[in-house]
């Protein structure tokens, strides 16, 4: 498929010409919104930069489709417990929009301890014409007050205006991996490494446990939550993924306390593989529900599978990332690499998905044509309108021209973060501290 | 040979990285550690089945050649047996085993100076209560092994009477019933021969009950001179250690335990900490220390660097230089 690219690169560093990367600048989420209008991103610094997708005009058919900052805004200082003696981080590690009820937007953004809820609303008419105050709202001597107006809105310049109005905190031990919003769009659940907690969206004083894998004697701890999502369809209906490699579905209508599972998702461990390490690739860094809510996905450290709600026993698809650095566990082990956590999306129609990798790669998998494409993120190879090429690694034998070699992979540059648009053919791709948006021209009419 | 070198190598880096994650901004991310400490387990059990094999064939030589000697220099052999890699005193300590949980061994880990802090982690002994079932059954295996690598760690544990000792002091542990090393205090850590405890490095705490050795007793540790790379990861008790005589050793231990004992006195922090040193039991050590902050890191973990460097084997050599 071909991609068409338009790019947004968005980078704050001061010394972006020097390509110095200020560690504040990179993105930690990337999330479109229900309807694909708005694209939000947060860094490490506790900032959310919202992008509008502008519309679509006759005058400029070159630029439909394009995003342009919307709102920034901070939405996490650090903080330091005193109690601890920690310092919690600003990250926001996950955003989520709320489905749309009215005029203003609002998303929940949450770092590792505190989950926040922002209004996003458009301000562009303001009153003008008061009794008692002028227009630079100093109050008026009242003498000179001879008749009574009413106030009248006029048109002014768009003002965008996020306001915190939520904010719940002080509900998770460990660190919040994961929110989802519930389909009722009153609820949703944050989690942590041990517990799942479900919140009203009105009520900040309290929440429900709902999940909690933490056992009495902590040396008997064995796996951690990694990720949680809800169910797109079924309010009552929650799923949740181990470091274990196990995925479990749990009914919230079964119990109050959801440690019981309904579904157990485990596929039974190869046992002539990777020997130190395969506590760790087997370890689940993202789930994914599809669009249609039938099955679901899961990214490992080297595998992304596809899972049918209806069948526990293995995974109905297995699709190999990178399979190349399977000789590579140990030197990614010590540079840390192999604790990389990537993220993993589906089209709208769930027929692609799509995962990152590294060198700025990330890979598409088409389900139904089992075709798959590498493609890189980078600022040399991608000019506005320009094509992107796909790429391939040379994993061994004779390198062809234009394929890269497993030991020239750069292991910094890594694509965790990523979105696909809800409708249509525009992924938007996170690299390091920068954002790239594609969208696919060609085929937007089959997808 | 091949995986037992590289098992010693990935249980240095582990036991870096559970160190370094104690100063990282954020806290202890409970993931990530206990990936590493599964990592760090699997790694010893391949590296404690190699060292059995290895001990055994030597067993087996040193039978040998012993047959071949006359009595007297039988004799003579058994009474100063060198500090080296094999220990036979390994099955008389095992023979030795009370029924209290023997401290952890320890292993060697950091040559290189920038990695030195990795051995100045710390065991938090109240979270620790029970042993692992899995490192009792390793210990067991390990009866025979040379444990050139492991160190035990005295536990802090009251009721259990701490053996810390190397195997070059398997001698002294049978000689000396030294006080015990890990008392509430801490306050008297030295042995009656004035040795020092090595607090160098530290060493994981392991509810290792098989492998105890010496119970109660405190031999001068001289992993340090040894050839075997061991990092020492110890339980610091509450006060006492900031009592301790001013040997760079020591003084490197005594603030991660007053911070430590800060600390403790958190409960969400204690859940914290207990989970990191779970995670450790797990597979047999504790790192109590692991939530505190050092400032004294870098000092203390020259120190030890030094000590640690000038025993180091060849092949140890090759992981500093890595």
């Amino acid at each position: 498929m071909g991609e068409d690219i338009d790019t947004r690169k968005i980078n704050n560093s001061f010394l972006r010409d020097q390509n110095y990367v200020t560690e504040a600048d990179i993105i930690s989420t990337v999330e479109f919104n229900h309807t694909g209008e708005l694209l939000a991103t947060g860094d490490k610094g506790g900032r959310v930069v919202i992008f509008q997708r502008e519309q679509e005009t006759k005058s400029q058919p070159h630029h439909q489709g394009e995003y342009n900052v919307y709102s920034t805004f901070q939405s996490h200082e650090p903080e330091f417990d005193y109690l601890k003696s920690l310092e919690i981080e600003e990250k926001i590690n996950k955003i989520r929009w709320l489905p749309q009820q009215n005029a203003a937007h609002f998303l929940l953004s949450t770092n590792d301890k505190t989950i926040k809820l922002w209004k996003v609303s458009e301000r562009d008419k303001r009153p003008e014409g008061y009794n008692l105050k002028d227009e630079e709202g100093r109050m008026k001597d009242l003498s000179t007050v001879t008749v009574l107006q009413v106030p009248v809105l006029k048109p002014m310049d768009l003002m965008v205006e996020v306001t915190p109005r939520k904010i719940f905190a002080n509900a998770h031990t460990y660190h919040i991996n994961s929110i989802s919003v519930n389909s009722d769009c009153e609820t949703y659940m944050s989690a942590d490494d041990l517990r799942i907690n479900l919140w009203h969206l009105g009520i900040t004083d309290r929440s429900f446990n709902i999940v909690d894998i933490k056992p009495v004697d902590m040396e008997e701890l064995t796996e951690v939550i990694t990720a949680a999502e809800f169910h797109p369809h079924h309010c009552n209906l929650l799923v949740y993924s181990s470091s274990k490699g196990t995925l479990r579905l749990c009914d919230m209508r079964a119990a109050a306390l959801c440690d019981k599972h309904s579904k157990l998702f485990e596929e039974p461990e190869d046992p002539s593989n990777r020997f130190f390490f395969s506590e760790i690739t087997s370890s689940v860094s993202d789930v994914k529900f599809s669009h249609s809510g039938r099955y679901m996905m899961t990214r490992d450290y080297l595998t992304v599978k596809v899972w049918d709600l209806n069948m526990e026993t293995k995974p109905i698809e297995t699709y190999q990332i990178h399979d190349y650095l399977q000789s590579k566990l140990c030197s990614l082990y010590e540079n840390d690499c192999i604790f990389d956590k990537f993220e993993c999306a589906w089209n709208g129609s769930d027929s692609v998905i799509m995962t990152g990798a590294y060198n700025n790669f990330f890979r598409m998998f088409d389900r139904n044509t089992k075709r798959d494409v590498t493609l890189e993120a980078s600022r040399e190879n991608s000019k506005p309108r320009a094509v992107l090429k796909p790429r391939k690694v040379c994993t061994g034998g004779k390198r062809r021209k234009d394929e890269i070699s497993v030991d020239s992979l750069d292991f910094n540059k890594k694509i965790l973060h990523m979105a696909w648009h809800p409708t249509e053919n525009i992924i938007a791709v996170a690299a390091t501290n920068n954002l790239y948006i594609f969208q696919d021209k060609v085929n937007s009419e089959m997808h | 040979m091949e995986f037992k070198v590289e098992a010693h190598r990935i249980m240095t880096i582990s036991l870096g990285k559970i160190y370094s994650s104690r100063v990282q901004r954020g806290g202890i991310k409970l993931h990530k550690n206990l990936l590493v400490s599964l990592v760090l387990r699997s790694a010893r059990q391949v590296y404690l089945s190699e060292q059995e094999e290895l001990y055994l064939q030597q067993q087996q030589q040193l039978l040998l050649a012993q047959r071949e000697q006359s009595p007297e220099t039988w004799s003579d052999r058994t009474e100063c047996e060198p500090p080296t890699e094999q220990s036979p005193s390994w099955a008389e300590m095992e023979s030795n085993i009370s029924k209290e949980q023997a401290p952890s061994w320890t292993e060697m880990g950091r040559t290189d100076s920038k990695e030195q802090p990795a051995s100045w982690t710390e065991v938090e002994s109240s979270g620790y209560k029970e042993q692992a079932p899995s490192w009792t059954e390793m210990a067991r295996t390990d009866s025979k092994e040379p444990a050139s690598s492991w160190t035990e760690m005295e536990s802090n544990n009251p009721e259990q009477q701490a053996a810390s000792w190397t195997e070059g002091q398997r001698t002294d542990c049978q000689e000396q019933p030294l006080s015990r090393v890990h008392s509430e205090e801490r306050t008297d850590r030295q042995s009656p021969k004035g040795l020092e405890e090595g607090r160098a490095t530290r060493e994981p705490r392991a509810p290792c009950r098989a492998v105890a050795g010496c119970p109660g007793r405190l031999v001068r540790r001289t992993a340090r001179e040894q050839e075997t790379a061991c990092t020492r990861k110890r339980r610091s008790p509450e006060q006492g250690a900031a009592a301790e005589p001013a040997s760079p050793l020591k003084r490197a231990r005594t603030e991660p335990v007053v911070l430590q004992a800060n600390s403790q006195s958190e409960e969400e922090q204690m859940e914290t900490s207990s989970n990191v040193s779970s995670l450790i039991n797990i597979f047999g050590s504790s790192f109590s220390g692991l939530l505190t902050k050092e400032e004294s890191e870098g000092e203390s973990g020259q120190i030890c660097c030094d000590q640690v460097l000038g025993s180091m084997g060849s092949w140890s050599r090759a992981i500093v230089a890595f």
